[in-house]
C-alpha cells in the first residue's frame, strides 16, 4: 500500500491537527482559499459525485494535502491546485474511502457543520414528476444519449462510441437536456423550454 | 410563469455546457482554468452553474426510472405485446408506481451503476450489477422494481412465461407488478419465494433467509430439498409476517412482527434490537469500504441494540466503543478489528 506517502503529515492523534505544525502563513493561505473558494469547489466537485456530504469530504482532504505542500507560493496557483487535487481525489475514490477515517477534522472547517443540510436539495414530488415528463419530451437521441451518461455511468466517450456520435455532439445532447429540464423546473412549458434550449445550444 | 431574463437563460446555457465538458474530461486543466474564469466573470455565473450542477445531482431521484436498451436489441421472444416493447429506446416503468419510490429515494444516494444487456435470442434479460456499498433501486421492464441493499448482486432472466430473479447474499426489496400469468421468484440460498403482485423483502446470509411482506401473500418453497424439508412444501407468509430459515438446522419459523424496522435499510436505516453483534457487523461490512471484524468470541457474543446509518457506518464504528465493552484495532492493514474489553478498564 502507499498509503504511508499520503499520511505523512495527516495527524493520527485526535485532538493534535497537523495544521499546528504547518507554518503559520500556509495555514492562513488555506484558510483564504477555503472563505474564497470552498463554494466553487463544492460545487465543483458535485458535478462527479453524487451528494454534498461526498463532495465535503473530498474537499477536507484537499485542504488537508494543500497543507503539506513544500513550497506554497502565490494563492491562484494554489486554487488551481487545490481544484486538481480535488478531482484527482473524487475520481479516485477506492482511494479515497479506504482513508476516510483516517483524516482527522481540522479548526478551519468548522463551519461546515453549519452549512444547508443535504435535504434542501432534494426535488419535490411534483417536480420530480415534471422532470420526469421533460426527460420524455426529449428528442429520442438526446434522452437516450442523456440517459445512458447520467443513468447508466457510461462515460461521454463510451456513449459516444454505442450512439456513433462524436464526443462533442454527445457533450452537446447532455447539455441540451440538463438546459431543458431546468427550464421545464422553472416553469416553462414544453414548446418555449424547447424554443430556448434550440436558441442556446443550437 | 416568470420567465428568466436573456442573460440569466445565458448563463443557464453556459452552464450547462460547462458541466457537460466537465464531465466529458474531469481531469481537464484547460477545462478547469475556462471554467474557474467563467465563474469569476459575474457572481450570477456561479449562481447559474449551482442551479445546473443541483439538478444534475437531484437527477438521481428518478434514476430508477429510465433504462435505455440498445434500439437494435432483439426482442424477447416470450414477452406479450401489450408489454413496453424492449426494442423502444426507453423503457419507462408505469408513473403511478413511483410513489414509493420517490419517498424511498429522498435519503438514499442512487448509484447508476447498472448495466443492462439484452442477450440476442434467448430472451434474458441480465442485469449486472457492481457490488458497490450503497444502496440501488433498479426497475424492471415489466414494471416491477427492486431496491438492492449494498454488495447484492441480482441476475434476471424473463422466460418461459416467468420472472425469475437470483440474489446473491445480502438484501434486496421487491415491490412486484401484478401479472397472474408471469409468477415472479426470487431465489435466495436454499429458498425460492414466488409472488404473483406484492412487495416483499428477502435478506440472505450465511446463516439462512429472511422473507418480510409488507403487502400481498408470498409461496416460500425450498429450491433443492434442504435440511430434509419436502419438496412440494411451500409456506405461504402474509403481510405483516416475517419467514426465516435457519440453514444449519434447516427449520424455519414464521413471526408476526411490525415490518418497518425490517425495511428500514431502504431508507438507510439499520436498526437492531438485541441483535447478535455478529449479525450486525454482517450487515455493516455491506456498506463500509473497509472490512470489520471481529477478533474474539467475547465480541461476537456481544448484543447490540440501537441504529446504524448507512451512510456513516465508519462514524458508528468510531463510537462503538462508547456502547459497549469492546476496542477497534486498526493496525492491520485487511480489516479493522474489534476485540471485547474487560469491563474494568477502559
Amino acid at each position: 500500500m502507499s498509503e504511508s506517502q499520503h499520511n505523512a503529515t495527516v495527524s493520527e492523534t485526535p485532538g493534535e491537527p497537523s495544521l499546528g505544525a504547518a507554518p503559520g502563513d500556509r495555514a492562513t493561505l488555506v484558510s483564504e482559499l477555503f472563505r474564497q473558494h470552498n463554494r466553487a469547489l463544492i460545487s465543483f466537485l458535485l458535478v462527479h459525485l453524487s451528494n454534498e456530504q461526498e463532495a465535503r469530504e473530498v474537499a477536507q482532504e484537499a485542504y488537508v494535502k494543500l497543507l503539506q505542500l513544500d513550497k506554497p507560493e502565490a494563492i491562484s496557483f494554489l486554487r488551481t491546485y487545490l481544484f486538481r487535487t480535488a478531482i484527482n481525489i473524487a475520481t479516485d475514490q477506492a482511494r479515497r474511502r479506504g482513508r476516510r477515517e483516517r483524516i482527522e477534522r481540522l479548526e478551519v472547517f468548522d463551519e461546515w457543520s453549519e452549512r444547508a443540510s443535504v435535504e434542501q436539495g432534494v426535488l419535490a414530488k411534483q417536480e420530480v414528476d415534471i422532470v420526469r415528463q421533460a426527460i420524455d419530451e426529449m428528442k429520442p437521441k438526446c434522452r437516450r444519449a442523456f440517459v445512458l451518461h447520467r443513468f447508466q455511468d457510461r462515460s461521454i466517450a463510451e456513449v459516444a462510441q454505442e450512439m456513433e456520435l462524436t464526443p462533442r455532439m454527445v457533450r452537446s445532447y447532455v447539455a441540451r437536456a440538463v438546459l431543458y429540464c431546468r427550464l421545464r423546473l422553472d416553469g416553462y412549458n414544453a414548446t418555449d423550454a424547447a424554443r430556448v434550449t434550440q436558441e442556446l445550444q443550437g | 410563469m416568470n420567465a428568466h431574463s436573456p442573460d440569466t437563460l445565458q448563463r443557464l446555457g453556459e452552464a450547462s455546457q460547462w458541466l457537460a465538458r466537465l464531465r466529458a474530461d474531469p481531469a481537464s486543466e484547460d477545462n478547469l482554468r475556462g471554467w474557474l474564469r467563467w465563474c469569476e466573470q459575474h457572481p450570477a455565473n456561479a449562481e447559474a452553474f449551482e442551479r445546473i450542477e443541483g439538478l444534475w445531482g437531484q437527477f438521481g431521484q428518478v434514476a430508477g426510472d429510465f433504462v435505455a436498451v440498445s434500439p437494435d436489441a432483439a426482442e424477447p421472444q416470450d414477452r406479450g405485446a401489450r408489454d413496453q416493447a424492449p426494442s423502444a429506446a426507453m423503457l419507462r416503468r408505469p408513473r403511478r408506481r413511483l410513489l414509493w419510490l420517490a419517498a424511498a429515494s429522498i435519503l438514499l444516494t442512487i448509484g447508476a451503476g447498472v448495466a443492462w444487456h439484452l442477450r440476442q435470442g434467448t430472451g434474458q434479460f441480465v442485469a449486472t450489477e457492481a457490488a458497490t456499498t450503497e444502496n440501488r433501486l433498479i426497475s424492471l421492464p415489466d414494471g416491477s422494481s427492486l431496491q438492492l441493499s449494498a454488495r447484492t448482486q441480482v441476475s434476471i432472466a424473463f422466460e418461459n412465461g416467468e420472472r425469475r430473479l437470483r440474489m446473491s447474499e445480502g438484501e434486496a426489496y421487491f415491490k412486484v407488478q401484478h401479472d397472474r400469468s408471469r409468477p415472479f421468484v426470487v431465489s435466495a440460498g436454499a429458498l425460492a419465494v414466488k409472488a404473483v403482485g406484492t412487495a416483499f423483502d428477502v435478506k440472505s446470509d450465511s446463516s439462512g433467509v429472511t422473507v418480510t411482506v409488507e403487502e400481498g401473500i408470498v409461496a416460500v418453497s425450498p429450491l433443492a430439498s434442504p435440511g430434509g424439508w419436502q419438496a412440494d412444501t411451500a409456506w405461504e407468509v402474509g403481510p405483516g409476517y416475517q419467514f426465516h430459515y435457519t440453514s444449519q438446522r434447516g427449520n424455519a419459523t414464521l413471526t408476526a412482527l411490525d415490518t418497518s424496522a425490517a425495511m428500514a435499510w431502504r431508507e438507510g436505516r439499520l436498526e437492531y434490537v438485541n441483535a447478535p453483534l455478529k449479525s450486525v457487523i454482517a450487515d455493516v461490512n455491506r456498506y463500509s469500504a473497509r472490512r470489520v471484524e471481529i477478533g474474539d468470541s467475547a465480541a461476537a457474543a456481544l448484543t447490540f441494540t440501537g441504529t446504524v446509518l448507512t451512510s456513516s457506518v465508519h462514524g458508528w464504528l468510531d463510537a462503538l466503543p462508547s456502547a459497549l465493552p469492546i476496542r477497534i484495532d486498526r493496525t492491520s492493514g485487511d480489516a479493522d478489528v474489534i476485540y471485547a474489553r474487560p469491563l474494568n478498564r477502559r
